[in-house]
């Protein structure tokens, strides 16, 4: 088994939870702060997240109320950079530093208003985001802990904080991962991107005031720097997976909206942004037929099945049949009906 | 190209992301770089001492985060380092795939 903090995935953690915390804040070398880092996630991961990385989070904070940090990674990749802009700190001159604490702050209201949820571990956990990360950096993702934001390459992706819904999407990430804590790959790992997507896109929708009919059921809408002749609409679409992009040098929208075409190889830790067109596909359709407000019946069925009913190995099945469950037991026959005729329409 | 100097060729590989579909590769080869080019990237590589780095850094499990493969081959030796984001990789790594990245011809 592994010595030292560097090692295979399933191998033995040696060094404790507490330990890890301290050498993540006091470690003078960088790239051991970033292994203490990683560490903690990874023994969160597979020991339980709620244990490993929850206390971590609570560390010095006072909980029950709103706390957004943004950092300045100034380019590099070194987390979490520079402090810029705490919680009720005026606005700084810098777009992606306000982006990021407007939507994080809108992330939060949202899940405290509508699902009575207080942050993304349900614990007060402060919101940290870090923008500018890397050079030309295509990406944002969470990292166990926070978020991380790159500028996008201004060719291909614009900065990745100018979107409230992939904002929304990957603290959802963090929701899952205090909740069901599915697995990154396969059936569970895209059950996973969906669920960011469902409460990503609600969270726009909130935002928005916006109908089913009048949401555009898009992910990441403006994030591709428009090109004649190509189709850089978004990332993803709930409504029609498998249309939001074709360009020669993005490829094509791999999705699908039906399990005939479900994508069975290994790339993208088993399609994880692939298959998550399914049951996105599903929400979509059990949110159009229930009406209304996407955030209110059947985003409280979705959530009820992320937070209390899917664990870390849930199968599509599994997701069918439990928001099927919810959908009958709290909102009754005419829900139950939008639902199951949404999954029957995906194949499941 | 710096005279009497082994040819060296640099590719990083990047998959990952938002988007499945896009993976960018992006080649140096020092017989298409200045003198001053093929000493700056030398440099970088024997920094981060690329030959004796492991072959993968484990996975990471983080959502959405990037993969990358940065292989060099110069004369007889070749290496592949697989990376990812966050997997507490030495940042003179990613000094060399920023470098790759911002000098390459992109297919």
């Amino acid at each position: 088994m592994c010595d030292h903090l560097c090692h295979p995935k399933g191998a033995c953690f040696i060094i404790p939870p507490h330990m890890l915390e301290h050498l993540m804040s006091h470690a003078e070398n960088p790239d051991i702060r970033k292994l203490a880092t990683q560490n903690l996630y990874l023994q969160g991961q597979f020991r339980g997240m709620r244990m490993g990385i929850s206390q971590f989070a609570f560390t010095g904070l006072v909980t029950g109320t709103k706390r957004r940090t943004i950092y300045d990674a100034q380019h590099q990749q070194q987390l979490p950079g520079k402090l810029v802009r705490s919680e009720g700190k005026k606005a700084s001159q810098d777009v992606a530093v306000d982006e990021a604490y407007v939507a994080s702050g809108t992330t939060y209201d949202f899940f405290l208003k509508v699902y009575d949820r207080n942050s993304i571990d349900a614990r007060g956990m402060r919101l940290d985001s870090t923008v500018h990360y890397g050079t030309d950096y295509d990406n944002a993702f969470w990292n166990g802990q926070q978020m991380v934001y790159g500028d996008g390459d201004g060719v291909l992706f614009d900065r990745f904080t100018k979107c409230l819904d992939v904002i929304g999407h990957e603290l959802t990430h963090g929701v899952t991962q205090f909740t069901a804590g599915l697995e990154y790959a396969n059936q569970p790992g895209a059950l996973n991107e969906s669920m960011s997507d469902v409460f990503g896109t609600l969270i726009k929708q909130y935002s928005l005031k916006q109908s089913v009919t009048q949401a555009d059921w898009l992910i990441g809408a403006g994030l591709l720097i428009p090109k004649p002749g190509t189709n850089r609409t978004a990332l993803r679409s709930m409504k029609e997976p498998g249309t939001a992009y074709e360009d020669p040098q993005l490829g094509k929208d791999p999705q699908p909206a039906h399990m005939n075409d479900y994508y069975q190889g290994i790339e993208d830790n088993g399609g994880v942004h692939i298959n998550s067109g399914i049951p996105n596909r599903a929400f979509y359709l059990a949110a159009t037929a229930i009406g209304g407000h996407a955030w209110d019946v059947t985003g409280r069925i979705w959530y009820e099945v992320l937070t209390t009913r899917l664990n870390a190995e849930s199968q599509f099945a599994d997701a069918a049949a439990a928001t099927r469950e919810v959908a009958q037991q709290n909102y009754g026959a005419k829900a139950f009906q939008a639902v199951d005729d949404a999954w029957k329409t995906v194949g499941l | 190209m710096a005279q009497d100097a082994p040819p060296m060729q640099v590719e990083l590989e990047r998959s990952g992301g938002q988007l499945p579909t896009f993976k960018p590769k992006y080649v140096v080869a020092t017989d298409s770089l200045s003198s001053e080019e093929c000493h700056e990237l030398k440099r970088l590589i024997e920094k981060t001492n690329f030959f004796r780095q492991p072959k993968q850094f484990s996975e990471t499990g983080l959502p959405d985060a990037f993969k990358y493969k940065l292989t060099v081959q110069e004369g007889g030796q070749r290496h592949s380092v697989i990376f990812h984001d966050e997997d507490g990789h030495p940042e003179q790594i990613d000094a060399i795939a920023d470098w790759v990245r911002s000098h390459a011809s992109h297919r």
